[in-house]
């Protein structure tokens, strides 16, 4: 177990390089000057030029990038050229609302989901399941953009009930809950309708193994032979898609953070492309991918835990 | 009787007036984009002279809403008869937001400095001619020039000439301190930047708000939620059509529409081919339709020009009608240039993605001619590549984008300038117009100008960009043009 969490750090540890690497090369490759985007369209030549040697782009791109692993390596991420203060401190500030925000959406997507997947399972081909398997297709093929103006429409300009957008920090816990209220629906009701799909499929191949029917034949009752016995061998499933999901709602975050005009990691990523501030994106790019990263070793890790006769040689 | 009774109708609309401006309340304004400083002498973005631009920040004069150069910390001036000194009386009493005392001595760092094109000033060419500046006291400042410059005053009116306290450069981009009825509280990066009245403002009663926030929302859709569910209280600039036909039909909210100095420009490559033929960029003129473009892109919105000047600016003249709609006449003209049926005009068409409008336009304009048989390859590319590739590099053949600067003709003088339009006689007008000392003259050649450029047919001019901004009903004093980019909130109140 200890050889094999060791060997996927490893590997997590060269995925993440490579993503810097790709991502700077990606930078380099699609034209743009930061220091054009901050002097704006008229600069002087002579103040562009002072800016571009204070930020180091007069240096090879290939140096610049090495002096960043090096600066990484002693746990500086660098200054924000967009923003001129630390990239840690900015996107420190900004997963404070990302990270919330996806682990919200996720509990939510991951509750609908077992719950409407189960029940759709139970009664396969019946007109429950026939309605939550539409709930799941309607769910999957809106774009979440067009939800959250939806929601904003419905609960924010008719009923005056939620904020419409914007984050007030977490001073107040009720108030920023309240803000993230809308968007945690918006991500999540989209994520849950694939889930309910996943649920559902891996449940009803479980229901048709043969130690259900033992457990049926048995005289235990139904939800007792669901929740009991078939649940848990359907979750491996479950916790895969689980584990990719948790990339999929950052990336779904990037939109619905704009949508709902959140200060998150997503605006700030979107910001950092445009403004080409290289250190901002390949710090987040780097955050990013550990994340990702450590989720889907967490999901390996926990198959062992959820199948035993997972080894891990 | 009657006096009696028209005194009381005098009192009752004073106590009207003074009641409509109860001081107090705060405002939030919603803008499209985040400024990358804070310092409008440190970076030419339009954004931060719409958030600081006399709210926060002031020079020795100011634009009003008509565009007219009033005083600001400039109580007073003299122009000598020729036209090389300006003398400038200041303001006494006036204090930065830091508790520091306004003096000449400020006046003077800055515009040393700003004419210092090492000292990362932007545009020192606005204050190239400034040969010597005396103080000869703590409240007059004299600028002597080494030639006469028509533009002068106007310089001084911009953005880029607002004075902060002397020795502070570096700290006012990010905490710009200055003399303006608001001081700076606080910039959230991604969020907003907020203000709050500044007690010791040097005009009694001013401003009438307590607070303003400006919130950053890149999302027009968004935008228009948050206004109608009251989180905003207004859409500070940029609302497109069909959110601003939205805003006529609700009753809480309010539209206004005026004039900008924005030129929107389909620019053509004047040194690159085909548009380095003149008869294909007329070409262009007769093929685009610009009233289609203002009544069925715009719904509306815009007027239609026909050179590098804005309607509401200064000796502006109308040529619009130049070059009218004729599919026959572009066809002729495409012709004679080599063009035709077996060989069809065919270029690429370089959109700016963050611009709504001028996209928008853009992809219509391409429809346009595609009816006179020209193709024009749509490519759609982000800021920061379209600023190094077409402004920069001039690497392009055909692009649109929106010149947002007031009174800036002077772009074609720069044979270097992305249109890379090199005319000697344009630059010596352009030279001879910035060096009259006669208003009259000066605005004969401005008008000599705008005519050469059309003739030329350097660029297409296809609308003054409009100002559209949406308000919840109650928001009064609101600037219902834009003479110069600034969501002015200095005389703003609520009406309750």
């Amino acid at each position: 177990m200890g050889g094999f969490v060791a060997q996927r750090l490893l590997g997590a540890a060269l995925t993440i390089l490579l993503a810097t690497v790709l991502v700077f090369s990606a930078l380099l490759l699609v034209s743009g000057d930061p220091a054009q985007t901050i002097l704006g369209l008229e600069a002087n030549p002579d103040a562009l030029q002072a800016l571009r040697h204070s930020l180091g782009l007069d240096l090879p791109p290939a140096q610049r990038y090495v002096e960043w692993l090096g600066r990484v390596v002693r746990g500086n991420l660098g200054m924000s050229i967009r923003y001129g203060k630390p990239v840690a401190e900015l996107i420190a500030a900004r997963l404070s609302l990302t990270i919330p925000l996806v682990f919200m959406s996720m509990a939510l997507a991951a509750s609908i989901g077992t719950l409407l997947g189960s029940v759709a399972a139970r009664h396969g081909g019946m007109p429950l399941d026939l309605a939550v398997s539409g709930f799941a297709l309607t769910g999957l093929v809106l774009p979440s953009f067009w939800v959250g103006l939806m929601m904003i429409l419905f609960f924010s300009v008719r009923l005056h009930a939620l904020p419409s957008g914007g984050f007030p920090g977490w001073e107040s816990l009720g108030r920023a809950l309240l803000h993230l209220l809308l968007p945690v629906l918006t991500l999540g009701l989209a994520r849950a309708a694939l889930m309910t799909r996943i649920v559902r499929g891996s449940l009803l191949d479980v229901l048709h193994e043969d130690y259900v029917r033992t457990a049926r034949a048995k005289g235990l009752a139904e939800r007792h032979v669901v929740y009991r016995h078939a649940l848990r061998n359907a979750a491996i499933p479950v916790v895969t898609v689980l584990g990719l999901e948790f990339a999929q709602l950052l990336t779904a975050a990037i939109v619905v953070e704009s949508v709902f005009a959140l200060p998150g990691l997503g605006t700030l990523v979107l910001t950092g492309i445009e403004a080409r501030d290289y250190p901002l994106v390949q710090g987040i790019v780097l955050v990013l991918a550990g994340m990702i990263v450590f989720i889907n070793v967490l999901t390996d890790v926990l198959y062992g835990f959820l199948d035993p006769r997972i080894t891990y040689a | 009787m009657r006096y009696l009774c028209l005194s009381l109708v005098i009192l009752v609309s004073l106590v009207g007036v003074t009641w409509a401006q109860t001081p107090g309340g705060s405002l939030t304004v919603a803008i499209l984009g985040e400024p990358p400083v804070l310092d409008p002498t440190a970076s030419t973005s339009m954004e931060i002279a719409r958030v600081f631009y006399d709210n926060v920040l002031q020079g020795l004069v100011k634009f009003n809403v008509k565009g007219e150069i009033i005083p600001a910390l400039a109580e007073s001036w003299k122009i000598s008869p020729g036209g090389l000194t300006y003398t400038f009386a200041l303001r006494q009493n006036v204090k930065f937001h830091d508790g520091s005392a306004f003096t000449a001595q400020d006046v003077l760092f800055k515009f040393e400095r700003a004419r210092d094109a090492k000292s990362g000033h932007m545009h020192p060419a606005y204050y190239r001619d400034i040969t010597k500046i005396e103080t000869p006291n703590a409240t007059t400042v004299v600028f002597r020039l080494k030639q006469p410059n028509s533009e002068f005053m106007m310089n001084l009116a911009r953005p880029e000439s607002i004075i902060g306290p002397k020795n502070r450069v570096e700290e006012q981009k990010t905490h710009p301190i200055g003399t303006g009825p608001f001081k700076f509280v606080a910039w959230e990066r991604g969020v907003g930047i907020r203000l709050e009245k500044f007690g010791q403002y040097y005009v009694r009663g001013r401003p009438y708000l307590d607070r303003v926030t400006f919130r950053f929302v890149p999302d027009q859709g968004a935008q228009l939620a948050a206004l109608r569910a009251g989180d905003l209280d207004v859409l500070g600039v940029g609302v497109i059509p069909e959110n601003a036909l939205f805003v006529q039909q609700d009753a809480n909210l309010k539209l206004i529409t005026g004039t900008t100095t924005t030129e929107i420009t389909v620019g053509m490559n004047n040194a690159r081919p085909p548009f380095d033929d003149v008869r294909v960029r007329r070409a262009m003129q007769y093929a685009v339709n610009k009233d289609e473009l203002v009544r069925a892109v715009m719904m509306g919105f815009g007027t239609k020009i026909g050179s590098h000047r804005s309607p509401g600016e200064w000796c502006y003249v109308d040529l619009s009608g130049m070059y009218l709609p004729d599919a026959a006449r572009a066809r002729a003209l495409l012709s004679e240039a080599g063009y035709g049926p077996d060989n069809p005009l065919s270029f690429t068409f370089t959109l700016a993605a963050p611009y709504p409008y001028e996209r928008r336009i853009g992809e219509a304009i391409s429809a346009q001619l595609a009816r006179v048989g020209v193709r024009a390859r749509i490519e759609v590319v982000e800021w920061a590549t379209w600023l190094s590739r077409v402004f920069r590099g001039a690497d392009y053949q055909m692009t649109i984008i929106g010149h947002s600067e007031p009174n800036d003709i002077g772009i074609y003088a720069n044979p270097d300038y992305y249109f890379r339009y090199n005319n000697t006689r344009f630059q010596e007008t352009f030279s001879e117009y910035q060096r009259i000392n006669d208003t009259k003259r000066a605005c004969d050649l401005m008008k000599d100008l705008q005519r050469m450029l059309a003739e030329d047919a350097v660029n297409v001019w296809v609308m003054n960009g409009p100002y559209v901004s949406a308000l919840r009903r109650n928001v009064m004093g609101w600037w219902t043009d834009q003479p110069t980019p600034s969501m002015n909130v200095t005389e703003v109140y609520l009406q309750r």
